[in-house]
């Protein structure tokens, strides 16, 4: 296939656009590079630029903690299939081999050339990244709030000290009682995640406290891979799990009384939980909506030929913050989003040739021992939006050897990813 | 060329590597346009692997057409490659192919 001439048209207009929006890029000797977010996204970024310029753009990550925890795989933590430890990365590669320099600093805010970081002091740049995963609409609840997620009943995700919580929670948990995972409204990060983290629970409790239950209490009236969720919780888990879906919960659930652990749904049904593990409704993180990128709206408008935010020139937007069109929101979109977005901005502060953008993302969810599922699409940047062109997903009734190759491809699959962004 | 790599799909006849950094119309594949469609494969296979992804680095531009053409007509099952060689045209396949022959990855 040659490009088209639409394409070719499109990608010069994208990156003519993105080079006159570049106030210093004729004054600066080497132009400026300024990264938010050292999760997926912005780390894939930052990484690829760098290695891409060979020092020709000045790479600066800004990223609060000095490790990153990741949330895909913490559910496996939570079935002891992967040690918490695991799931830390460091930075030392990003500085040591690839050059990026690593500010660990709590950023506020993006634009008119500058981030300004939490103590007031800013950093310069020509063109920024912005990629700060999820924050949670707390305002939508009565009785939850970040306090009570931190203590009480955690919302474990965003992986570390409060994923620690849920275990013990789960640990400390009499045989017999009932694990209540309340999950979010559409859209939210990791789609299969809740139901995961469900058939994680279930493996765990079908092991130590084998009387125990799981319920999920959903808004959606369906969920992602819901017939393979199914099929696995019947055969592995028989009785223990079980899914309410929104035409039982009336499409939201709106109160949680945290000292009992009981949610009260949009229907005025009340479930009582031993453990409550409630992931509430999301947004993209707070920087995000600080900095103007998300309009009137949740999630940041992003150009898909380049990530650029169609509200703010000159900051990209990528992964869970960004509005991702058909893609999912998930570790592997986000590194996609930033090979795409990297590019970019090659092209745009030094003029490197830019290729039709690709997108892809394929997701493994782990439910049970040697037991695997899996889903997957590639994505084109179609008009104003991120566009599935075409995908594939596991099916019911494969057998043990087709799970059992899928799970360990998942577990490939992590090591090489968190190679591709930390390594 | 084109003979070579639909017999490749039926009956996984060798394709050297010579012709496998060509398009259909025997042109060469543009191994910039390569690296960045390599970038993709960063995301599921390590340079050294011992897990059940292997490791495609040095793999042979000959051998990668060939995998990409068996993943494409089912000789090889694997639902996640199905879809990376469904994505991949003949520009990006001899692209990748004459990326590949560079050694570079």
């Amino acid at each position: 296939m040659e490009f088209s001439r639409r394409q070719t048209m499109q990608i010069a207009a994208a990156v003519g656009a993105a080079a006159l929006s570049a106030p210093n890029i004729a004054r600066a000797a080497t132009p400026k590079l300024v990264v938010v977010g050292g999760g997926t996204g912005g780390a894939s970024v930052a990484k690829y630029v760098a290695a891409a310029a060979k020092g020709a753009v000045d790479v600066t990550l800004v990223e609060r903690n000095p490790l990153y925890m990741t949330c895909y795989f913490s559910n496996l933590y939570l079935g002891d299939h992967w040690d918490f430890d695991r799931l830390a990365h460091n930075y030392e590669a990003m500085k040591a081999v690839h050059g990026v320099n690593v500010v660990h600093a709590h950023a506020q805010s993006v634009g008119d050339g500058a981030v300004t970081l939490s103590d007031g002091s800013t950093l310069a740049y020509d063109r920024a990244v912005v990629a700060p995963g999820i924050d949670f609409k707390y305002e939508l609840y009565e009785g939850f709030d970040e306090e009570i997620a931190s203590t009480l009943v955690p919302h474990a995700y965003k992986s570390g000290n409060q994923l620690l919580l849920l275990k013990q929670q789960i640990m400390g948990m009499e045989d017999g009682g009932t694990v209540v995972i309340a999950t979010p409204p559409n859209p939210y990060r990791c789609p299969p995640g809740p139901y995961e983290r469900a058939s994680m629970i279930a493996g765990w409790l079908s092991k130590h406290k084998p009387a125990s239950k799981v319920l999920i209490l959903d808004p959606k009236s369906k969920h992602s891979k819901q017939g393979l969720f199914t099929e696995a919780w019947n055969r592995l888990y028989p009785g223990m799990v079980e899914w309410v879906g929104g035409d039982f919960t009336g499409g939201a659930l709106p109160v949680v009384d945290a000292k009992n652990r009981t949610v009260i749904t949009a229907d005025d049904e009340e479930f009582e939980a031993d453990v409550l593990n409630f992931i509430p409704a999301q947004k993209a993180g707070q920087i995000a909506i600080d900095s103007g990128l998300t309009g009137d709206g949740d999630w940041a408008s992003v150009d898909p030929m380049t990530l650029e935010s169609t509200l703010v020139p000159g900051v990209h937007v990528l992964g869970d913050a960004c509005a991702n069109g058909d893609m999912p929101k998930s570790g592997f979109s986000a590194n996609s989003q930033a090979k795409v977005c990297a590019q970019a901005v090659m092209a745009a502060m030094t003029g490197k040739k830019a290729f039709p953008p690709r997108f892809r993302n394929t997701c493994w969810s782990l439910v049970g021992d040697d037991y695997g599922i899996k889903v997957g699409a590639n994505y084109k940047a179609g008009d104003g939006k991120i566009e599935k062109t075409d995908g594939f997903i596991s099916q019911t009734n494969e057998d043990d050897a087709t799970h059992a190759a899928t799970a360990a491809e998942g577990f490939g699959w992590y090591e090489a990813m968190t190679s591709d962004i930390f390594g | 060329m084109l003979v070579a790599l639909m017999a490749s799909a039926c009956f996984a006849e060798d394709i050297t590597d010579a012709e496998a950094v060509l398009r259909a119309d025997g042109t060469p594949g543009d191994p910039e346009y390569g690296a960045y469609l390599a970038q993709e494969c960063a995301a599921c296979h390590l340079a050294e692997s011992t897990s059940a992804v292997p490791s495609i680095a040095g793999i042979e531009p000959g051998y990668f057409r060939m995998a990409m053409a068996e993943y494409g007509s089912r000789i090889r099952e694997n639902a996640a490659m199905e879809n990376v060689a469904r994505s991949l045209g003949d520009e990006e396949l001899a692209a990748l192919a004459a990326y590949f022959a560079t050694n570079q990855h």
